[in-house]
C-alpha cells in the first residue's frame, strides 16, 4: 500500500527529484492521477501555503516547494488529460507594464493550475494592448494582474480602461495583486477582486468563478 | 410677457403649448394626431388649434421628438462611409459601407501606428459615390484624438460630405459604442436637418420667426444648429421633456415621473431637479449608444393599447396600437352603425376581434399590392371599415382576408378596443363618441363571459397591475442590481399579495413606495390614483398634465457637460486627457490648473453655442487616491467634469 502522504511530505520539503519519484511509484502502485494530484501533490502545496502565511517559511522555500510540485505535475498531467482533465476555467496571468517582478505571479500561476485551473502565463512588463490581446484571442475566465511596485499599479487601472475600450470587461472578471497593492485600491481602479497573498488568490478566483 | 412655443410630438399626439415664463403659466394648449409620414403636417395643424393667442408675441420656440429615436428603430436614416482607424469590427455596425485604415492609439494615448493619409483618402473615394455623410471612429480617440481630427479634414475636402468623429459625440471609453453613435448620428443629419427646415416653414407660415431649440435626452435643450450637427443627442428626448414638464407643472423636485401616452406608459425617478440617467449610455433600436440619456422603464401600455380577449376569454392589453373606436366614431359614422351590426349578429371571429376595423393610413411606393389588397384599400380609403362588414362585401372569410401585410408595412391601422374606450364606458371620459365604445365594450364584455360593469374592472385592475409592476420593478433595480423576478414563484405570490390579487386569508401585504407619483400625459388622471393607492404613496396630476411634454420642452434649461481626466503617466509626468487634445505635463498641480481652465473654456463655448444665456458654470475635481500604507497615498488620477447650466438666451433679450 502506497502512503500518498509521503508525496505531500517531499512537497512541503521542496525535493523535486524525490517528489518525481514517489509520484511515479505511486501510479505503478494503482494511484489514480487524480489522488496523486489531489491528495499528494496539491495537498503538500496547500500546507506550504498555510506555512507561507503564518510566516513559519519564506518565499524561497515556497518557491522549492512549488518546483517540488511541478515535477510531480508534470509526470501526472499527461495521464490526466486523457482521463477527465478537471479545468475549472481559464485564467491569463501577468505583471503589468514596467514591472518586471515575476515571482508572486508565478507563484499565484502554480497555485492556481495546482486547483485545477488552466493558466496562461502572460509574462512581465505586458502593456495594457497587450493584455487586451490575450482576453481577446483566450476568452479567459480570469485576467490576474501584478504589480510590485507604486509606480507600476496605475498601469492596472489603465488596463481595466483598455479592456473597457475593447469591449471587454464585462466578459472577464479582473483580480489584483502584489505587495503595494490593497483592497482599497482595487476598488477605486474598478478590479473585481483583491488577493494580498497566492492562497487567498486562489480562494478569491473560485469565489468570482462561484465554484 | 415673455411667452414661448413648446411641441411634442409623440408616437400618436403632436402637443403644442404657449408657457407665460414670467409668470410661470400656461397661456394655451392644442392637440392634434402625429402625423408620421411628414411630421411638419400634424405640427402645423397643432399650431393652428393653439386659439386666442397672439403668436407674434413669441420669443421662442423648442420641440421635443421622436423623430430620431422612430429613425433608428425603424432603420431609417442617410448611408454611411464608416472609417474605422487602426481595428476591424467587432460586432454589427449600423452601416454596411465600412473601411479600416492603419493607425489608432493605445489606452494612454500614444499612436499604435501611423496615420496613412493616402490610406483615409483612399477609403473616402472609393465610398463616396455610396454615402451621404462620412463616421470616423478611432481606437481609444477619447485619449487622443489626432487620428480622427487628421481623417476628418482629409474626408471632408476631398468629398463635402457631413463628417462626425467618435471623440466629439462622447468622452467614454468603449470604442464599439463609440462607433455606433458615430454612424447613427451620421445616419441622422439629414433626417433632423429637413425636420427642422419643415418645422421652420411651418412657423414662418404663421409668420412666427423665433429661433427654435430642440431637447435632448437628458431634458436639456440645444440650438437647431447644434442639433443638426449632433442628432443622436435627440434620442429619447420624449421622456427626458415629460420630467422636465413634470417638474415645470408641480414644483416636485423628488418623485416618480410616470408618463402614460398614447402608446407606452414611461417611467423615471426624479432626484433633487435631476433625472436619473443611464450610467451606460442609450439603448435605441437594440443599438448600446454613448449617449446621455433618461434611466427610464417603458410598458406598452398607453390609451391606444389594443385590447383583445382571446377565445379562453382571456385578456389582453398591448403592445400593439389601435385607433379608439370611441375616436373613430367621432369622425366617422359608419363605425357606429357597423358595431351595431356586429352586435346584432353576434360575430365571433377566430384571428381577430369582432369590434376590429381596418383605418387607411397612407399609401406606398414600390409596394407590390395583390388584387385583393387593392381592394382592400380602395374600400377603406374614404372611411374606417370593420373586418366583418369588409369581408362580407369582398365575399370572403374575415379570418382570409388579407390585410396583414398592409399593416405591416404602415398602410393601414387598426381601430379597435382601447383603454380610452373603456375610460368612455366608466364615464370618466366624454370627449369622443361614448355610444361606440358602449356597443363595442358590450360586444367584448360578452366575449369575455362577463356582464359590462365586471369586464370594466377588469381591465382597469389588469391595467393598473400592469404599471404597479413596471413601477416597482423600475424602483427596484434602481436599488438593487437588475433581478428578474418573473421566474422566481415566491416573488409573484408576494407580488400578487401586493397587488390584492391573492386568494387566501391569513396574511396580505403592503408595500410603501417612499415618493409621490407625479402622472403626466392625457391617459394619467384615470389610472394613476388607483396605482398610488395600491403602493401606499400620493399622485400628484397637474391640471395640464396631459401636455407636459410640450410644457417640458419650452421650460428646458440648456445643459453642457464634460469630464476630462488628468492621470499619471507610465513613463513619468502626467498627462491630460480631452476631446480635443493630450497634454504631458511635469506637474500634476500644472496639468490639474490646465485642465481646469481649458475645459471650463470649452463647456462655455458648448453651451453658447447650444443657445444659453446667462451660463452658471460649476466644476468638480475629484482626486483619486489610493493608500499604499499607512503614511503613503498613491495619485492615480483626477476627473474634472465642469457643468454649464443656463436658460436660452433669447428669453433674456428684449
Amino acid at each position: 500500500m502506497f502512503n500518498i502522504k509521503e508525496i505531500s511530505q517531499m512537497v512541503i520539503a521542496g525535493d523535486a527529484a524525490k517528489v518525481k519519484e514517489l509520484a511515479a511509484r505511486a501510479l505503478d502502485a494503482g494511484v489514480s492521477p487524480d489522488e496523486v494530484i489531489n491528495d499528494g501533490l496539491i495537498a503538500g502545496m496547500n500546507v506550504v501555503g498555510a506555512k507561507f502565511k503564518a510566516r513559519e517559511i519564506f518565499i524561497p522555500e515556497v518557491l522549492m516547494a512549488a518546483q517540488a510540485l511541478y515535477s510531480g505535475l508534470d509526470l501526472v498531467k499527461p495521464l490526466l488529460e486523457d482521463s477527465q482533465a478537471t479545468n475549472l476555467g481559464t485564467c491569463v496571468i501577468g505583471t503589468v507594464k514596467g514591472d518586471v517582478h515575476d515571482i508572486g505571479k508565478n507563484l499565484v500561476i502554480m497555485m492556481l493550475e495546482g486547483a485545477g485551473f488552466e493558466v496562461h502565463d502572460a509574462g512581465i512588463d505586458v502593456t495594457p494592448e497587450g493584455f487586451v490581446e490575450l482576453v481577446r484571442r483566450l476568452k479567459p475566465k480570469v485576467l490576474g494582474l501584478s504589480a510590485l511596485l507604486t509606480t507600476t499599479m496605475p498601469v492596472m487601472k489603465e488596463t481595466i480602461a483598455a479592456l473597457k475600450e475593447a469591449g471587454l470587461r464585462d466578459g472577464v472578471k479582473v483580480i489584483i495583486g502584489g505587495a503595494p497593492v490593497t483592497q482599497v485600491f482595487a476598488d477605486a481602479i474598478g478590479a473585481d477582486a483583491y488577493a494580498p497573498d497566492a492562497t487567498v488568490g486562489v480562494d478569491r478566483v473560485k469565489g468570482l468563478l462561484g465554484i | 410677457m415673455v411667452v414661448a412655443l413648446g411641441i411634442d410630438t409623440g408616437g400618436t399626439y403632436t402637443d403644442g403649448v404657449i408657457v407665460d415664463l414670467e409668470r410661470q403659466r400656461i397661456v394655451a394648449k392644442a392637440k392634434a394626431l402625429t402625423t408620421r409620414a411628414d411630421l411638419s403636417v400634424g405640427i402645423n395643424e397643432c399650431i393652428d388649434n393653439l386659439h386666442g393667442v397672439n403668436l407674434s408675441r413669441l420669443k421662442l420656440a423648442a420641440l421635443s421628438t421622436t423623430l430620431a429615436t422612430n429613425a433608428i428603430v425603424e432603420g431609417f436614416g442617410c448611408e454611411v462611409g464608416l472609417i474605422m482607424i487602426g481595428e476591424e469590427p467587432w460586432k454589427e455596425l449600423p452601416t454596411r459601407h465600412i473601411r479600416t485604415v492603419k493607425g489608432g492609439h493605445t489606452i494612454s494615448g500614444e499612436p499604435l501606428a501611423p496615420l496613412d493619409p493616402e490610406e483615409v483618402a483612399r477609403a473616402a473615394l472609393e465610398m463616396r459615390d455610396q454615402v451621404d455623410a462620412f463616421a470616423i471612429s478611432g481606437y481609444s480617440s477619447v485619449r487622443n484624438p489626432d487620428h480622427e481630427l487628421a481623417a476628418k479634414k482629409i474626408v471632408k475636402s476631398l468629398t463635402g460630405c457631413p463628417v462626425v468623429c467618435g471623440h466629439e459625440l462622447t468622452t467614454a471609453l468603449g470604442f464599439h459604442e463609440r462607433t455606433v453613435t458615430a454612424v447613427l448620428n451620421a445616419r441622422l443629419i439629414p433626417i433632423v436637418t429637413d425636420l427642422i427646415a419643415a418645422v421652420r416653414r411651418s412657423l414662418s407660415e404663421k409668420q412666427i420667426d423665433v429661433p427654435l431649440m430642440i431637447v435632448k435626452g437628458d431634458g436639456s435643450l440645444i440650438s437647431e444648429e447644434v442639433a443638426r450637427e449632433r442628432p443622436i443627442e435627440t434620442i429619447l428626448s420624449g421622456p427626458a421633456a415629460s420630467l422636465t414638464g413634470a417638474t415645470f407643472l408641480t414644483g416636485v423636485k423628488d418623485g416618480i415621473v410616470l408618463d402614460m401616452g398614447g402608446t407606452t406608459t414611461d417611467i423615471a425617478v426624479l432626484v433633487d431637479d435631476k433625472p436619473h440617467l443611464s450610467p451606460e449610455g442609450a439603448t435605441v433600436g437594440g443599438w448600446l449608444t454613448r449617449v446621455q440619456a433618461v434611466d427610464m422603464r417603458t410598458t406598452g401600455i398607453g390609451g391606444d393599447s389594443y385590447l383583445q380577449v382571446d377565445k379562453a376569454r382571456n385578456l389582453r392589453i398591448g403592445p400593439q396600437r389601435a385607433v379608439p373606436l370611441s375616436v373613430a366614431a367621432s369622425q366617422y359614422p359608419n363605425v357606429l352603425s357597423e358595431l351595431k351590426l356586429i352586435q346584432q349578429h353576434n360575430y365571433r371571429p377566430v384571428s381577430s376581434q369582432p369590434v376590429d376595423f381596418l383605418y387607411f393610413v397612407q399609401d406606398r411606393n414600390h409596394f407590390a399590392l395583390s388584387s385583393e389588397e387593392q381592394e382592400i384599400l380602395d374600400r377603406i380609403r374614404e372611411m374606417p371599415r370593420s373586418l366583418y362588414l369588409l369581408s362580407r362585401e369582398m365575399d370572403t372569410d374575415a379570418e382570409l382576408l388579407s390585410y396583414k401585410r398592409l399593416e405591416k408595412a404602415g398602410m393601414v391601422t387598426r381601430v379597435s378596443l382601447t383603454p380610452t374606450d373603456i375610460l368612455h364606458v366608466a364615464g370618466l371620459y366624454n370627449e369622443w363618441n361614448t355610444e361606440a365604445a358602449l356597443v363595442a365594450a358590450d360586444i367584448q364584455a360578452g366575449r369575455a363571459g362577463k356582464d359590462m360593469a365586471g369586464f370594466v374592472e377588469q381591465v382597469r385592475k389588469m391595467i393598473a397591475d400592469q404599471i404597479c409592476l413596471t413601477l416597482l420593478e423600475k424602483l427596484y433595480c434602481d436599488e438593487t442590481a437588475a433581478i428578474s423576478v418573473s421566474h422566481c414563484k415566491f416573488c409573484q405570490v408576494l407580488l400578487d399579495k401586493i397587488l390584492g390579487n391573492a386568494s387566501g386569508e391569513e396574511f396580505g401585504l403592503t408595500l410603501t413606495v417612499n415618493k409621490p407619483i407625479l402622472g403626466i400625459g392625457a391617459p394619467a388622471e384615470a389610472w394613476l390614483p388607483e396605482v398610488a393607492r395600491t403602493l401606499n404613496t400620493d399622485a400628484i396630476i397637474p391640471p395640464d398634465a396631459d401636455v407636459a411634454n410640450a410644457v417640458g420642452a419650452i421650460t428646458g434649461r440648456v445643459i453642457e457637460t464634460m469630464e476630462v481626466l488628468v492621470s499619471r503617466s507610465g513613463e513619468g509626468g502626467f498627462l491630460f486627457f480631452a476631446p480635443w487634445e493630450r497634454k504631458r505635463f511635469n506637474r500634476l498641480e500644472e496639468a490639474k490648473a490646465y485642465g481646469l481652465q481649458t475645459a471650463t473654456e470649452h463647456v462655455r463655448q458648448k453651451a453658447l453655442k447650444a443657445g444659453a444665456g446667462d451660463i452658471r458654470l460649476t466644476t468638480k475635481v475629484d482626486d483619486m487616491f489610493s493608500p499604499v500604507s499607512e503614511h503613503e497615498s498613491l495619485y492615480l488620477e483626477t476627473r474634472i467634469t465642469v457643468s454649464a447650466v443656463g436658460n436660452p438666451k433669447w428669453l433674456n433679450e428684449n
